[in-house]
């Protein structure tokens, strides 16, 4: 396999391709960035997902979106239709190479943007969403609350606060980092997509309490019917939010590439398949 | 829209490299940045971005780097000994004296790249050597890297093994090889060097002994927050840019 550096989009753009030796498939996996962390991801996970997908035969590029990274901002463009520019550089880039479908994704931010920027692109057949979006359900909040109450961490929580009067340290202010429409728009987006045949794998840590407690939490939001097979949701309630842990890290990115085969098969394999 | 080109270089292209061109016409020389490395290099990317844009415009050809097994370059961390990091600092020296005179070269570093630096400085001479938040030793640095992890994995409630963190990114030579060495910025007697730090008064007198001259950011600095205050990072690329520029 090789990788190849380039900006793209006169010169907007930072990417990086990781092109297998022999391409196996006409579906690219694009990794957006986690947050404002630049195109390795958090402990390299965009590089680990890229170079394992390349090894099976996928071509693979991570970029930096506009503003993040080695990009540059692009003046006159709000953020949001930055993000489908940046899509379609890539996209125009990749179909050099034969690419015609592409999976996107990545963690927490990139799984946002993913959603958005899947909207009205049929080229995207496919969603990695890593602590992507879900619905707060009735039994998330039962869970959440029963959670509460058998924490001691969160009793002494509450404890400092009624000892300062009911003011909040300036630490324990959360700040809501998410770009997330009203749950209406979000739910409705994402069904939308996997209606019209978009498919999509959803993994959850545990570093994300504040909306995802079970397994099948966004399958039950979602209510899906005769299209649940399109949604592959997992849950691992032992990892960490950006994947530190190399263990963890491998076995997210097994389940990533075992879903790809399956989904997206090589074209060997889906007219073997067929037969 | 850019001045930087992305590549990879070294024997088998196996180290990512972004080199910026400079803006102005009358080119000054080169800077090698050499970066921090595990989770601490995410914090200070967005500052060294900065920095090597604000140095092209001043003139000179800048090199930022990932060191194998590290960033977007090839290799595992888990495999990687620390002569490869050497190795890996000469190829970078190599392709930028490609571009200006040997002789015209300063260095600045990162963290535990500070480390590798003031060794590396033995082969090759610098014209400066600019240090953000040095490590002293080796085993600071290892220590530094888990407690930082060990916040991490508390705030989710997750048990946290040190040992079984270093298995998993620093091969058994390399962990050796760092818990061994004392570290003592012997290198960089012969260089003018200088140190951006904390309000840390044993860290500056360590490094005096060293003959590291210090400049303190301010008295509220500290190194792991520095990704989440934009503040902090136009105010250390400003010192950065002074002390190199």
């Amino acid at each position: 396999m090789n990788e190849t550096a380039q900006f793209l989009d006169d010169g907007r753009i930072f990417s990086i391709v990781t092109r297998p030796d022999t391409v196996r498939s006409k579906v690219a996996i694009v990794l957006l960035n986690a947050g404002l962390i630049n195109t390795s991801g958090p402990y390299r996970l965009n590089v680990e997902i890229a170079r394992r997908a390349a090894e099976l035969g996928y071509v693979a590029v991570r970029i930096d979106q506009s503003n993040k990274g080695e990009s540059e901002t692009r003046k006159g463009l709000s953020a949001r239709a930055s993000e489908v520019a940046d899509f379609d550089a890539v996209a125009k880039q990749l179909g050099k190479l034969g690419i015609d479908e592409f999976v996107i994704g990545g963690l927490c931010s990139a799984a946002d943007d993913s959603l958005r920027i899947a909207t009205n692109k049929k080229e995207i057949a496919g969603l990695l969403m890593l602590d992507g979006y879900a619905r707060k359900t009735a039994k998330f909040r039962v869970r959440q609350i029963y959670r509460w109450v058998t924490s001691k961490s969160a009793w002494k929580k509450l404890f400092r606060i009624v000892l300062r009067r009911g003011k909040k340290d300036i630490e324990e202010e959360t700040v809501d980092v998410r770009d997330w429409d009203k749950p209406s728009v979000m739910i409705n987006r994402y069904r939308a997509l996997l209606q019209s045949g978009t498919k999509a794998l959803a993994v959850f840590s545990g570093g994300v309490p504040g909306y995802y407690n079970y397994e099948g939490q966004l399958s039950e939001c979602l209510n899906l019917g005769s299209d649940s097979d399109k949604l592959t949701e997992v849950y691992f309630r032992n990892f960490v939010h950006i994947y530190p842990s190399v263990a963890q890290q491998r076995k997210m990115v097994e389940i990533f590439l075992a879903w790809l085969k399956v989904e997206f098969p090589f074209h060997g394999d889906k007219a073997a398949r067929d037969d | 829209m850019t001045n930087s080109t992305p590549l990879y270089f070294g024997p088998t292209g196996e180290c990512f490299g972004i080199l910026q061109h400079p803006r102005s016409q009358t080119h000054q020389g080169g800077i090698l940045m050499c970066p921090a490395l595990y989770a601490e290099s995410t914090k200070a990317h967005w500052a060294s971005r900065k920095l090597s844009q604000r140095l092209a415009s001043l003139g000179y050809w800048v090199l930022r780097f990932d060191y194998r097994g590290m960033g977007n370059s090839w290799g595992a961390p888990a495999q990687i000994k620390l002569a490869d990091w050497f190795d890996d600092l000469k190829h970078a020296y190599d392709l930028l004296v490609s571009h200006v005179d040997a002789g015209n070269v300063s260095v600045m570093a990162t963290r535990f790249s500070c480390h590798l630096v003031s060794e590396f400085t033995f082969k090759e001479q610098f014209d400066k050597a600019v240090f953000w938040d040095p490590v002293l030793t080796p085993k600071d640095w290892l220590m530094a890297l888990s407690n930082w992890r060990e916040i991490q994995h508390r705030e989710f409630g997750i048990t946290f093994q040190t040992a079984e963190y270093h298995a998993q990114i620093l091969s058994d030579e390399l962990l050796k090889n760092l818990q061994e060495d004392s570290g003592s910025y012997r290198g960089v007697n012969s260089t003018s060097a200088v140190a951006i730090i904390g309000a840390n008064q044993q860290t500056r007198i360590k490094l005096s002994d060293y003959g590291i001259r210090t400049r303190c950011v301010t008295d509220l600095y500290d190194w792991n927050q520095i990704h989440l205050h934009p503040f902090y990072v136009h105010h250390i690329v400003d010192l950065l840019a002074e002390e190199l520029g």
